[in-house]
């Protein structure tokens, strides 16, 4: 069987493409890691892949703020990432990427381009570095998030990463249309302020998948979940078999291939 | 004694004046600033008492060839962000203006020979923009004391909790003078 092609972005400052492409390789996908200059250069297609990844890291240092110059750069010269998620291919963000999809304006709706949501400095001030309590969204279509159980675990690690909105009403067509795919909740699953939401996010926010289910973008770290080993109480847990992350980007590959 | 210089020459300057622009990028007021509430915490701990609050913004210095309009459009695209933050550039705000007049205003830049990392970066960003590369970019990060503070008091707060003296040198404004 084909093997699907996962296009792995880096650029200056990246740093999780590698657990990330182990990810994808440990669920049947053909990662391959591709410098944003192999891609403006011509060298490399987005076309060519079936899956499109950023990673986290500090793409350019955090300089100006996380993931600005990023976001810049996939606006004005990758035009065609547009295209790749119009059509209907798996793209995800993690931290730092999905800074830079919010601030490329490719969610939580890419249609206009408009940028309608950000990231601010942690609440607390303090780069944030542990793991936390997620609850999914079931109504969401988000291809990555199928057949997961409702309560999750996943490690955050950013300093900026209280995500919020243009206005009011941006918030509540984000509810309306199901677009938050995961939000950081208490040990009962209820929304909770500091210490259970890291960074003071609106609504508790963790993740915004669009409307059509195919790009995600999270704070929380899936790479780093992918054995039952990775997590802190492993020896203690039972509730999972293999790491929630593995899941994720298994669907992701599984979508591809059906 | 007198220094006189032919019209051309003056019309230079002016040019090279011009060209030099201050954008600066501030927090939405209505936006909790998260470094600034952390520095009004700890103040106590250095015996400053009277400050009621803190607001740290970023303050870039581009040197070039930059036209007004360029220089807004990296305010605008670049340095501020649209949904937290605004900007001013050469003291001309989009909609940014203070509400309230800080007491003291202390801006941290590195010193000359002090590799700008940020400065640099912005500088190939805007190269990406496709607009002329500035000669120079400096950054240097602003904060604004409101309620009680004094020159001794400012100049301790500079040295001990906004940067290293040995890499930064420090702007200080107090009253009428820290807009």
């Amino acid at each position: 069987m084909k093997k699907p092609k996962v296009l792995i972005l880096r650029t200056a400052g990246t740093n999780c493409e590698r657990e990330t492409a182990s990810a994808f390789e440990m669920v049947g996908g053909e990662p391959r890691l591709v410098h944003i200059r192999q891609l403006r250069a011509g060298h490399n297609r987005i076309t060519d892949f079936d899956i499109f990844v950023i990673p986290g890291g500090f793409s350019y240092g955090d300089d100006v703020a996380a993931g600005r110059i990023l976001a810049n750069e996939i606006r004005r010269h990758l035009p065609e990432l547009k295209t790749f998620i119009r059509s209907g291919r798996p793209v995800l963000g993690v931290c730092n990427g999905f800074q830079a999809l919010v601030k490329a304006g490719l969610l939580p709706n890419g249609r206009t381009g408009e940028q309608i949501a950000s990231f601010a400095a942690n609440d607390s001030n303090r780069f944030e570095a542990r793991w936390t309590r997620l609850r999914l969204n079931i109504q969401s279509h988000c291809l990555f998030l199928k057949d997961l159980p409702e309560m999750i675990e996943l490690p955050v690690a950013h300093g900026e990463g209280k995500f919020v909105v243009k206005s009011p009403k941006v918030l509540e067509d984000l509810k309306r249309s199901n677009a938050i795919a995961l939000q950081y909740v208490n040990e009962e699953g209820n929304l909770a302020g500091y210490p259970y939401n890291p960074n003071g996010s609106i609504f508790n926010i963790a993740g915004i998948c669009n409307s059509e289910g195919n790009c995600l973008g999270l704070m929380p770290h899936p790479e780093r979940f992918v054995t039952r080993y990775h997590h802190p109480n492993w020896t203690r847990q039972t509730f999972c078999k293999e790491g929630i992350g593995l899941e994720m980007v298994r669907n992701a590959v599984k979508h591809v291939l059906s | 004694m007198t220094l006189l210089l032919a019209p051309a020459a003056l019309n230079r300057i002016r040019v090279q004046e011009s060209n030099s622009w201050r954008v600066e990028v501030l927090c939405k007021p209505n936006l909790l600033d998260a470094r600034g509430a952390a520095l009004r915490a700890q103040l106590p701990w250095l015996g400053v008492q009277g400050v009621t609050d803190v607001r740290v913004d970023q303050l870039y210095r581009l040197s070039g060839r930059l036209t007004q309009h360029q220089a807004v459009s990296i305010a605008q695209q670049l340095l501020a962000d649209p949904i937290t933050q605004e900007y001013r550039v050469n003291g001309h705000p989009s909609n940014a203006v203070p509400s309230q007049t800080p007491c003291c205003r202390i801006e941290a830049w590195l010193k000359t020979g002090v590799t700008d990392r940020v400065g640099e970066s912005v500088r190939r960003a805007i190269l990406d923009m496709g607009l002329p590369i500035p000669e120079e970019v400096r950054c240097a990060t602003v904060y604004r004391f409101f309620g009680r503070f004094v020159q001794a008091q400012a100049e301790r707060v500079a040295a001990k909790m906004l940067g290293n003296p040995l890499i930064h040198r420090f702007e200080i404004s107090l009253g009428r003078n820290a807009p």
